[in-house]
Formats: C-alpha cells, structure tokens, sequence
C-alpha cells in the first residue's frame, strides 16, 4: 500500500492557548509564539473562566496557564482542565518564584513552570519540549524545587 | 522601516515580554513609536532623562524602584512629564496615589490591549485617561481612605512613643486590639513601621507632631 504523502508542514503547527490576564503579557507571548513556523496562537483568555471556555472550544495542544487569575485561579483552572481530558499540557508561568506554587502546579500535573522574567528565554523551548511528551523545568526552577526539599 | 515622525513612547516593565507585547501594539499605527524600553523606575528615569520622551507607559510594580516613585521623580525633574500608569486594580487609593504622583494615564493591565493607544493619544493631547473600571469607580465617589478615630488615637499614642501594652492601658483596651489597630494603620498608610506611620500620618494631617507632648523629641 502507498505511504500517504507527508502532512504538510501548514497542519503540524503547535496550536497553543494564552490564559493570561494582562494583555500585553498576552500580546508579548501571542507574537513571540506566531513568529515560529511550527506553533501558532489558537486563542487567548484573561481569567479562569474564560480559560476553561476556550480550551473546550478550541482543544489546544499546550496551554500557557499564568498561575494568578482573576475569577477563577490557575490552580483551579489546572485542576478542571484535568477533568476534561486526561494530562492536558500545561505550562504554568508565574511572577513568582515560590517553591509551594511549584510544586503545587507540578503535583496538578503541569509539565513546565516558567517565571515570566524567563519567557524570552526559555517559553518556545518548554512548548515544543512539553508537546513532545516531556517535562521542562528550567534550572533556575530545579534548583528552587532542590532546595526546597 | 523607522517612523520619523510620532508620538515618541517610553515604555517600562519588569517583564521583557510585556515590552515587546505593547512594542508589537504600537508597531502597526502611523502617529505612535516606541522610542526605548526600561525594566525598572531607575533605568526609567535615566532614559527619561536621555530620550526626553512625548509619554511614558509605565508599570505600577517593578522591583528596586517601582513606578509611583519613579513617576514622582520624573515629575520631580520634568513637571511636563506624561505618565501612564499600568497595573492591576487594587483599589480606589491607589489610583488616588498614581494621580496625585502626577500619572495622566491610570491603565489597567486587562484592557491594555483595548485601551493602550487611546490612552497615549489622550494623554498628549493634555488629557488625562483612567481605564473604564477604575473610572467607575471614581465616578462612584467611593470616598478616600480615613483612619477610625480609634485607630488615629492609637496613632497619636505611637506618636508620643508609647508601646503597645502603654497604648492598651491608656485607651483601656487589650494589647492584642492594639496590635490589630495598627496593623490596619500600616495598611491604610502603606508603610511598615512605626516611624514610616508616623512620619505619614503627620504628611497627611492625620496627626500633628508636638514637639513639647512628645517624650521622644
């Protein structure tokens, strides 16, 4: 039997959703993602709330969770987003650099957690690392969870 | 290819992707350009300083030093300064405090995107912008923050030096509601001790400094 031709590039594309709530955090992530030819924003959201709505609608592959939401946090959206399908991939950013949020978000079963001073640096690397199926945790975050232990 | 000609933007935040969030927004309009980006009030100022911006688009909460004090200091230096604040609403006094530190703009962080470039707009023009919700509210007349006249009396006490247990006995309550009284007193006056509350309090005409009444002068 033919092999059928390979999907083209176009089709591949990491869709991703932007659950932050300030707005030029999101537009900051939206051109740094759709700049990339393998990912592309599907959608944004600006609470717990609509985060939840969204990825119900557009079933994102990863999805950039800010942990500090208004009307519903991102811990609870993480927990709901768990209850739609099973290991949704999450990557949590955060302000802070707290180790209880940390492991908090990693225990929910999130795969990356970035500080947002880090994103330049280190959120294109998470998301293509978190839709390959593997956990990304940067050094700085691995060397705050090893001293908290 | 560069604009020439534009409204000229400072822009300042801690988060570098935030800078380049509200660079991208200004990217595509004729009469707006992003002229230099700050991640903290100091830098702000000494860019301030070299690039003479038309506004500054600032964020509230920055470390080192944050944006009311660097809005004060610019203000301080240039009285023509045009300041927008960015932050997150938390509260009628501090869009009070952005205001009277000489802000023109008061943005919300969840409507930047709806309102970034009206509000640049506005304020070269001489006006001044507040984001919708917070606008609300000051319509509202939600009146300023007052200290109780418990929790001035208690202040005036710290400001003659007593102690806590000396301020429990004077106003015949216990040690531990004193302790509450002036735990709301930081709130309120944003400070973090006892000399900052002071020293507030007395700025504010909360309190007057009595040299002769007090044991500590």
């Amino acid at each position: 039997m033919p092999e059928s031709p390979p999907v083209p590039t176009e089709q591949r594309k990491i869709g991703v959703l932007v659950i932050d709530d300030h707005e030029g955090m999101r537009e900051g992530i939206n051109a740094m993602v759709n700049a990339q030819s393998d990912m592309t924003v599907l959608g944004q959201a600006g609470n717990g709330e609509e985060a939840i709505q969204q990825f119900r609608d557009l079933r994102p592959d990863i999805s950039l969770l800010d942990w500090n939401l208004p009307v519903v946090q991102g811990e609870d959206v993480l927990r709901t987003l768990n209850a739609e399908i099973p290991k949704p991939r999450v990557i949590v950013m955060s302000a802070l650099n707290d180790v209880t949020c940390i492991q908090r978000a990693l225990s929910l079963g999130a795969q990356s957690y970035l500080h947002k001073d880090m994103l330049r640096r280190e959120l294109l690397p998470a998301i293509r690392a978190v839709h390959e199926g593997q956990q990304y945790m940067p050094e700085e975050i691995a060397g705050l969870l090893d001293a908290g232990n | 290819m560069k604009k020439a000609k534009g409204i000229r933007v400072l822009c300042v935040d801690d988060h570098p992707i935030v800078r380049e969030g509200i660079a991208a927004m200004m990217e595509n309009e004729d009469d707006v350009v992003s002229v230099g980006e700050a991640a903290d009030g100091k830098a702000a100022i000494e860019l301030y300083r070299k690039l003479k911006p038309d506004v500054v688009v600032m964020d509230l909460r920055m470390p080192e030093l944050g944006g009311l004090e660097a809005t004060i200091q610019i203000r301080r230096e240039f009285p023509a300064a045009r300041i927008i604040v960015l932050t997150t609403y938390e509260g009628d006094e501090d869009i009070h405090r952005a205001l009277d530190a000489g802000a023109r703009g008061y943005l919300l962080k969840d409507s930047v995107r709806r309102e970034l470039l009206q509000s640049i707009r506005e304020v070269y023009a001489g006006q001044r912008h507040i984001s919708g919700t917070a606008a609300t509210r000051l319509a509202e007349h939600t009146p300023r923050m007052s200290l109780s006249p418990r929790e001035l009396e208690v202040l005036q006490l710290i400001a003659e030096g007593l102690r806590n247990k000396e301020i429990g006995a004077k106003l015949d309550i216990a040690e531990d509601t004193v302790k509450i009284h002036i735990k709301h007193i930081f709130g309120k006056l944003e400070v973090i001790d006892r000399t900052e509350a002071v020293v507030a309090a007395s700025r504010r005409g909360f309190i007057r400094l009595d040299a002769p009444n007090n044991p500590k002068a």
